[in-house]
Parts: C-alpha cells; structure tokens; sequence
C-alpha cells in the first residue's frame, strides 16, 4: 500500500512541477488529453491520440504502405542530408486531394520515430487546413497568426507526443494567403523555422499548385519539393502543367500515390506474408 | 506472352474496379435484347417438301424417248418458282391483290420473292419455304405455289412434247419433198448423160489407139500404091528401058573405071544420046500404059482414102468424147451426194419423230418424271423468326461484352495518370508507391451496397431466365400478351 502511495505523491508532485514550468502544449487543448498516455511520451510534450486509419505509420507501422512510407523517408534523408543539412520540404501536388496532407503526415510520423531527427510539421494549407482533423486536435493559433504578426512562432508549436513530432496548424482563416505567403515576412518566418534546430526537419503542407500561388512562391523558399501524384485523379496534362510551374524549384521526386494494389503483385504478398508469420 | 498476361490482369482488373458499373450496364443491354427480342414481329414460316419421282418406265424407255430434261428444271428451279408469272398466278388464286395497285404489286412481289426460300436436297428432293407473318398466310402461300408450279411444269413439258413432234413431222414432210427433188434430179441427169457416164475410159482409149494404128497402116499402103502407079507408068516407055539400062551400065562401069575409060565415055554419049531422044519426044504422043492395071490400083487408093477419112472421124469423136467423161462424172456425184445429205437427214428425223412419239404417249398418260408432294405446309405453331433463344443468349454475351467495351472506352477517355509509369516519364524520381489506402468502415458501407446492387441484379437476372427458358419450354403466354397488347394498341 505504502509503495502506491509513494508512486501518486510522485505523479502528483511531477504534475505539478509541469505547471510551474508553464509548458504551452497541453494548456490550449484540454480536451485533446487522452485519459491513457503512452508510457514512451516524454513528459515534455502534449500526447494527442489521432485516430484517423489513414495514419499508417502510427497504427499499422508494419503494413506495406507504412513500409513504402519508411522507403520514402530513407530516400528522402539520403537525398536531404550532405555537407549542407537542407531540412526544409514541401509537400505539394497539381490539383486538391491528391494526399498531400497525409503524406506530410505519415511522413513526419515516420521521420520523428527516427531516432536522429525531430520534425515540425507545418500546415501551409491555409484555405483547407486538414493537419488538425487528422491529428484530433482543435484549430487554434497557427501559422496564419504568425504570418500576420498576431503571434510567434514559439507560441504555435504543437507536441504531438507522437516521437518527437510537433506541429504548427494553420490558425486562424485569412483572406489573402497568396500574399501572405510571397510577403518578406513569410521568407523570414521559413528562415527561422528552418535555422530553430539544426536537426530538424520542416515538413509543410502546402496548397494545390494549379489553383493556387502559395504553393509557387513557397517552393522557391524550401530546400526539396515533394510532388504527389494521386493515381486516376488528375489529369496527365494538368501533372505535366504542375511540374512545369515548379521548374526551377528543387524537387526531389515525386509519390505516388493510392497505387491500385494488384493483389496477385508479389512485392505485397511478400509484405504480407510476412505479416502473418509475426 | 508477358504483356498479353499483364493485359488480362488490367482488364480484369478493370472490371474487378468497377464491378457494380460493370454488371448493371451488362443487364442493361441484356434487357434490351429480351425486349427486342419479343418486340420484333413474329414470323412464322411453312414448308413443303416435293419429292422428284422418277418413273420406271422413263428408265426402261431411256434413249427411246426424249423427255425434257429434268436438270435442267431443277438448275432453274429457284427462278421459275420465284418468277413473277408464277407468282402472280399465285396472288391471284389466294386473292392477295385485293385493292392493289401497280406500285404494290411490285412491292408485294418483291417481298413474295424474298421471303420465298428453295432448297434442293440431293437432286431428288426440293423444299419450298415461306415466312410471313401470318402462319395461315404462309401456309397457304407455299401451298398455292407448288401445286401451281407443278401444273405449270406437267403442262409445259406436255405441251413441250407435242411441240417437238409436230415439229419434227412437219420437217419429215419438208425433206421428203427435198429427197425426192433430188432423186429426180440425179435420174434426169442419168438419162441425159448416160451414154458417157457409161463408157470405160480405159476401153475407149484403147480403141482410139487401134484406130490411130489402122490409120497409119492405111496410109502406109496407099503411098506404096501411088508409088507403084508412077512405076508402072515408066516401065512401059522403051526409050526409058533403055535410059535405065545404060544409067545401070554406067553405073556399073564406074565401079571398075574412071570416068576417062572409054566405054564409060561411050556409054554417057549413049545416054545423052537417049536423053536427047526422050526430050525430043516431049509433047507428043505420050505412051499408054497398061489400063487396067492401072485402074486397078486407082480405085484401090481412092478405098483406102474413103476409109482413112473414116478412121480418122471416128477417132476424134471419141477424143471428145474421153475428154467429156470427167465432167460428166463429176456432176453426177455432186447430184448423188446432194440426194444422200437429204436422205440422211430424213432418216434422222424419222427415227426422232418416234422417239418422240413416245415421249409424247409417256407425257399424255403422266409416265415420264414428274413432281409429288411428299409433304404438304401444315400451319406453323411455332414462329421460326425472330429467334428469340438465339437474340437473347446473344443479347447475355453481348451484354457482357458490351458493358466490358463501355468500361474500356470510359477508361480509355480518362486521361489522369493511370499508372506509375507515367509519373517516371516525367522525369522526376518516383520516391515512394504508396498503395490505395481504405477505410475499413467506408469499406464496409461500400461492400454493404455492392452485396446490395449484386443481389438486385441476381434477382434481377434470375426474372429475365425466366424468359429463355419460357422460349426453351414452347410457352407461349408473351406471345398472348402481346397479341392482346398489340390488339389494344390499334383499337
């Protein structure tokens, strides 16, 4: 009995010392607190507990897709990490629901389960934010706060307790992101994000490239585009339009994305297969 | 090999992607099959088979007669059944062009002639087919043909007979008449020629030769004669004994002597001697001779003369005559071979004329080959077209065909980027394939509704099979019901 005593005189003295360092996370989403934390959250960060299926890399970390997830970060790593650390990328695609955000995601997720780096995930797609609903966490102050210089950056970073993942949502709606985004301020903002941490990777969310400018104004700004490239979604010559806007941006490849699985393909049964023998 | 593979696995995958598309567009056009199908108008078609008999005494008599050929109706058969005479014996007799005018008759011939099928099975057997929408219409039809066809052809090859023998005696009448001409001929000439025709030629010209030979003999003798008269008349003469006698003597002499020897000498001057006597006695009195001797040998040249003139006569004539020969010869054959042509052809014709005699008989009394009906058109139950059975498993072949060709052209139209490729044509390094991802609960609903519509369209299915089988089963309630609807609709 003495010994569960000592163990909640602990927890609550813990608790308490978090207070008093007045750590920002949890406080502006009390309801995003799950009841059970994981036991590997760091006491640092706020836990959220997305449940959104999509989120592969956190439910089902050993399924192929997690696994093509897994291939796309050790590229993406090898390609990203020289002399020079170029940690900011961006994920775009030609038109809207290609996945982007998703991808962002799980690759963030993958990242920050990697022991060498910490990720921030930055949800540039201020006319549709989706970051938050995927991660079942409120709208709140974001990067749209910071753009207009209601807030600081330091102030809209999220923990996510997934790894070391943070995220800055997108905050409040605007009416003007393309300008926002080609202002001098934007530059100073991705500068700051990008030299915060040097190992840190900025992975941001963007919007579409063909209806929208943000994207074209962004990509010039980051280290690596990321272009994804949903499967029987746009058309080949709007894909081709994309990429020719982006010419002169560094992109580092392309995802391919919701590929139709031939389920007599050998690379997925393998997958499979070995699923079943764990 | 590899790519024919990796094609069937993208159709197949095709289909397996939109399997609710794909099975609600297949039934779709399976309906429309059924319906037409049963929409179509219903034709029903009737048949009769004609059996071709051949009778045994036409085989017996074969050679004997000449019947008109058999081949040669059936090589014809489709045209003469199809003819529009025929036909129109036929619309008459069934009363089918009440209130028609010309440019319906041609239509309705034209329709007669198409929906009119013949069939010739084994040489010996032909059926005759109609379709119409009216199984009593067809029925009828086919009937009304054959029995009309028949007769016409009995007649025809009747009247076909009796032509041929009248024909054939009118002929036998025209080259007798010929041949007698030509006999007649050929005995006129006969008579007028026969002296030469009869003559050898060989003989007569042998007895020319004779002749010629007894002519040189006679003239021979006559000129011994003459020169026998001269003769006789200088014997008689002294001086000219004399004359003679000294020539002969000098002769002589000089055979032995020159002519300065004095008796040769002596002898000259004897015969100048006698020759100045002679000459001096020229002009008187000339010295008879003999008389009768010499009237002996004038009368017999003045014979022989009369009988060389003979001779001769004779000899030319049959000259001519020899030379006539050839002519007259020739004439005679060119008369005869005339008469024989004519008679060869008479003898031809005649023996014809009794063949066809006979066929004429075996045409009257029916016993040459001739048409029966084995099998008379009984009224169709059944209408034999459209073939609905056939119209609907193709309308469920190509219902399935057509919904897989839809699915394809939708997919061909679609220009997004339909695989992985495309992207690396881009060039651009594909990073990452990521899978189709789903979500188990939209993946249940979407399963929930497929499991929905595949039932439907079972359902569905099982209802139209009712419809083949109804066909397979001879059931006839569609073809009421639309009997009744059709009645409906034009009251």
């Amino acid at each position: 009995m003495s010994r569960i005593e000592v163990a909640m005189e602990k927890a609550a003295r813990l608790r308490q010392e978090r207070e008093v360092a007045g750590e920002p996370a949890a406080a502006p989403h009390p309801a995003a607190a799950p009841p059970k934390r994981p036991a590997a959250a760091s006491a640092q960060y706020g836990v959220l507990s997305p449940t959104d299926p999509f989120l592969v890399n956190l439910h089902d970390p050993h399924s192929a897709t997690a696994e093509e997830y897994r291939k796309l970060k050790s590229a993406l790593v090898k390609m990203t990490t020289g002399e020079v650390f170029r940690n900011t990328i961006m994920v775009t695609s030609s038109v809207p629901c290609e996945g982007k955000s998703l991808t962002a995601l799980n690759l963030a997720v993958s990242l920050s389960q990697e022991l060498d780096h910490t990720v921030l995930l930055v949800d540039a797609d201020l006319r549709r934010p989706s970051v938050h609903r995927y991660l079942n966490v409120e709208q709140g102050v974001g990067l749209a706060d910071v753009l207009t210089g209601k807030a600081q950056i330091g102030e809209t970073i999220v923990p996510t307790g997934i790894g070391k993942l943070s995220v800055i949502r997108a905050g409040s709606q605007v009416d003007n992101p393309a300008e926002l985004f080609s202002s001098q301020h934007n530059k100073a903002v991705i500068a700051e994000l990008k030299n915060r941490y040097p190992d840190r990777y900025i992975i941001i969310d963007t919007p579409p490239v063909l209806p929208f400018a943000e994207s074209r104004s962004l990509a010039h700004l980051v280290d690596g585009v990321l272009f994804v490239v949903m499967e029987r979604l746009a058309s080949q010559a709007n894909i081709r339009e994309a990429v020719e806007s982006l010419k002169g941006c560094p992109i580092l490849g392309t995802v391919y994305n919701a590929a139709a699985v031939d389920g007599t393909d050998s690379r997925y049964s393998y997958y499979q297969g070995y699923e079943r023998t764990e | 090999m590899q790519s024919s593979e990796m094609d069937y696995k993208k159709y197949l995958q095709l289909v397996l992607n939109h399997k609710e598309r794909f099975v609600v567009v297949a039934l779709l056009i399976m309906t429309l099959a059924f319906a037409v199908s049963f929409v179509l108008p219903r034709k029903y078609q009737a048949t009769s088979t004609v059996f071709i008999e051949k009778n045994v005494i036409s085989e017996l008599v074969k050679g004997i007669t000449v019947t008109p050929s058999m081949e040669d109706t059936i090589n014809v058969l489709t045209y003469a059944i199809t003819s529009r005479t025929l036909l129109t014996k036929v619309i008459d007799s069934l009363d089918m062009n009440l209130s028609k005018n010309q440019t319906e008759m041609e239509a309705l011939i034209k329709t007669l002639q198409k929906n009119t099928t013949v069939k010739v099975k084994d040489k010996n057997l032909f059926t005759i087919s109609f379709l119409d929408q009216n199984p009593r219409v067809a029925r009828d039809f086919v009937n009304t043909l054959v029995r009309l066809y028949i007769e016409e052809n009995i007649s025809s090859k009747r009247g076909e007979s009796y032509d041929a023998t009248k024909f054939l005696s009118e002929q036998i009448d025209t080259f007798n008449e010929k041949l007698e001409k030509a006999e007649a001929e050929v005995n006129a000439y006969k008579r007028d020629n026969g002296g030469i025709i009869s003559i050898d030629e060989g003989k007569l010209f042998e007895e020319i030769n004779t002749a010629q030979q007894k002519l040189y003999d006679l003239q021979l003798r006559r000129r011994q004669l003459e020169g026998m008269r001269q003769v006789t008349r200088k014997s008689n003469d002294p001086l000219q004994a004399k004359l003679s006698a000294l020539q002969k003597r000098l002769d002589d002499l000089r055979v032995q002597y020159t002519d300065s020897y004095p008796e040769v000498v002596s002898v000259r001057s004897d015969i100048e001697t006698v020759r100045e006597q002679l000459r001096a006695r020229k002009g008187a009195e000339a010295q008879p001779l003999e008389p009768q001797e010499l009237a002996k040998i004038e009368s017999e040249i003045d014979a022989i003369k009369v009988t060389e003139e003979g001779l001769r006569r004779y000899v030319a004539n049959n000259r001519r005559i020899l030379q006539s020969i050839p002519t007259a010869k020739a004439g005679l054959e060119k008369l005869e071979l005339e008469k024989k042509n004519q008679k060869a052809i008479y003898d031809q014709l005649f023996s014809r004329h009794g063949q066809s005699e006979v066929s004429k008989q075996m045409e009257v009394q029916d016993k040459s080959t001739t048409f029966r009906v084995v099998d008379p058109a009984v009224l169709p139950v059944k209408p034999s077209s459209p073939d609905r059975l056939k119209i609907m498993l193709l309308g469920m072949i190509g219902g399935l065909a057509g919904s897989f060709g839809i699915l394809f052209l939708l997919d061909q139209l679609d220009t997004s980027a339909k695989d992985v490729e495309f992207v690396k044509e881009l060039g651009l390094p594909v990073l990452a394939v990521i899978p189709r991802m789903t979500d188990p609960v939209q993946v249940a609903a979407r399963k929930k509704r497929s499991r929905r519509i595949f039932c439907l369209a079972g359902v569905y299915f099982m209802l139209m099979l009712v419809f083949p089988a109804m066909e397979v089963l001879n059931l006839t309630y569609m073809d009421r019901a639309l009997d009744k609807v059709y009645a409906g609709g034009s009251h």
